[in-house]
């Protein structure tokens, strides 16, 4: 597989939340504002992408009894480098964020791509495969966060794009409207595949 | 044990020695990275705490002053603004003993104390919460309370952080006389008079906690009054 199909496979075809419902924890928690979202985003594709190189580098001094202690080392290393940049650099996102960047640890994107792809292929294609993962996960995490954001404060990034007659939708900000939100992304985009692939 | 390369990987010690190599080269990193961090980290933290005390005298410095309670909370200008209103007290070693709140700050203007602010702590449901209690120049009353440390339970001990939970402190009586005020605690959606405070529906115990650490903060309070009403004088 060259570079281009390793990338277009982990962002899309096989992205890690609508066609292996993965990481979906972290997809409902942290979704009501889009720069919560790509805050997040961000910190898992810095996560997928040293971890997978990391993992990808040591993979034939790595004896398979420990493989997964040794995975979980490396990925909670990169995790706690993003929470300590975070602390220090944007605190206030940081705040916001919670305990989900922590638990970044435990997203079973990263175990999985480290498992599935780093622990045996070289290190190059893992990054690639640690980039495209990364990035098909926080372009799903962008699309609910858009939503919520829009109708649950009237705004994106931030910036106020309906003006004050927009009647705010509360349940937009609360977790029910991302399960909601996140099923019909999974249900339209799964429809669409298979009738593709059907066609 | 076999030195070749192949040798030594299949030695049953190679994977306990394999961790440990791998731990200490990623603990040196995570150590060396907060290294470098901590000084942001800490710059954060103590700008947190300036803005929670002006937070506390907010509305009393709003009212004297004439400036928006948000412009004197603007987090931009947090350290000009606490340099200009609020004071650490000096007090001696010996008063500090007799309290176990870590730093007493006031709030002066013109050279009249508005009020003076307690770090207070005590022990919640599942470790100790620290909160600041900023109360009038002669302890009689709270001026504003807030809980900013805490390890409760999300969403039901947690919510002591809320503002109508610790809104309900401002302007209750501390001690009146020589005797330090009897809280009680009353159903959240209840009506609370005076001396009653709302607790947090599901939270009994870090609500009883919140108002264990005022009231014996008031007690050591109420004894250290007429030392520091000395300087005050001063």
């Amino acid at each position: 597989m060259n570079k281009k199909d390793i990338f277009i496979t982990s962002a899309f075809k096989e992205n890690s939340v609508w066609k292996q419902i993965l990481g979906i924890c972290s997809s409902l928690a942290v979704t009501n504002l889009m720069l919560n979202s790509l805050i997040m985003g961000l910190g898992v594709i810095f996560t997928l992408i040293f971890s997978n190189l990391t993992i990808s580098a040591i993979r034939s001094y790595t004896p398979r009894s420990v493989r997964m202690m040794a995975q979980v080392l490396i990925i909670a290393s990169y995790v706690i480098i993003v929470d300590i940049f975070l602390r220090a650099n944007l605190p206030d996102i940081s705040k916001q964020l919670g305990p989900y960047v922590g638990l970044i640890i435990t997203n079973c994107i990263i175990m999985g791509r480290a498992e599935a792809f780093a622990a045996k292929n070289n290190p190059m294609d893992s990054v690639i495969d640690g980039l495209g993962t990364g990035i098909g996960y926080t372009l799903v995490l962008l699309c609910i966060s858009a939503v919520r954001e829009l109708f649950g404060f009237g705004s994106l990034f931030g910036w106020q794009v309906l003006g004050s007659w927009w009647l705010k939708w509360s349940v937009m900000v609360m977790a029910p409207s991302a399960f909601f939100l996140l099923a019909i992304m999974i249900w339209l985009i799964n429809d669409h595949y298979y009738k593709v692939k059907k066609g | 044990m076999s030195v070749s390369g192949n040798g030594i990987m299949d030695s049953k010690f190679f994977p306990v020695v394999f961790m440990l190599i791998l731990t200490v080269i990623f603990v040196g990193i995570l150590a060396a990275f907060y290294r470098a961090s901590e000084k942001g980290i800490e710059q954060y933290k103590q700008q947190t705490y300036k803005l929670q005390i002006l937070s506390l005298f907010a509305d009393t410095l709003s009212v004297l002053t004439g400036i928006e309670k948000a412009e004197l909370t603007d987090p931009v200008r947090v350290q000009e603004n606490y340099e200009k209103y609020i004071r650490e007290v000096n007090i001696s070693s010996d008063q500090i003993k007799t309290v176990s709140s870590r730093y007493f700050t006031a709030s002066i203007m013109q050279d009249n104390v508005l009020g003076y602010c307690f770090d207070i702590k005590g022990s919640g449901l599942w470790g100790t919460m620290r909160g600041l209690m900023a109360v009038t120049p002669d302890f009689s009353k709270i001026i504003n309370f807030v809980i900013y440390d805490q390890m409760e339970t999300p969403g039901l001990g947690s919510r002591v952080t809320e503002d109508w939970f610790k809104q309900q402190f401002a302007g209750k009586s501390l001690i009146s006389g020589n005797a330090v005020e009897d809280f009680s605690l009353v159903q959240e959606d209840a009506t609370a008079n005076a001396a009653e405070i709302r607790q947090v529906t599901g939270a009994t115990i870090t609500s009883s906690a919140v108002l264990k650490i005022i009231v014996s903060a008031a007690a050591e309070l109420r004894d250290l009054r007429p030392d520091l009403k000395g300087e005050q004088d001063e």
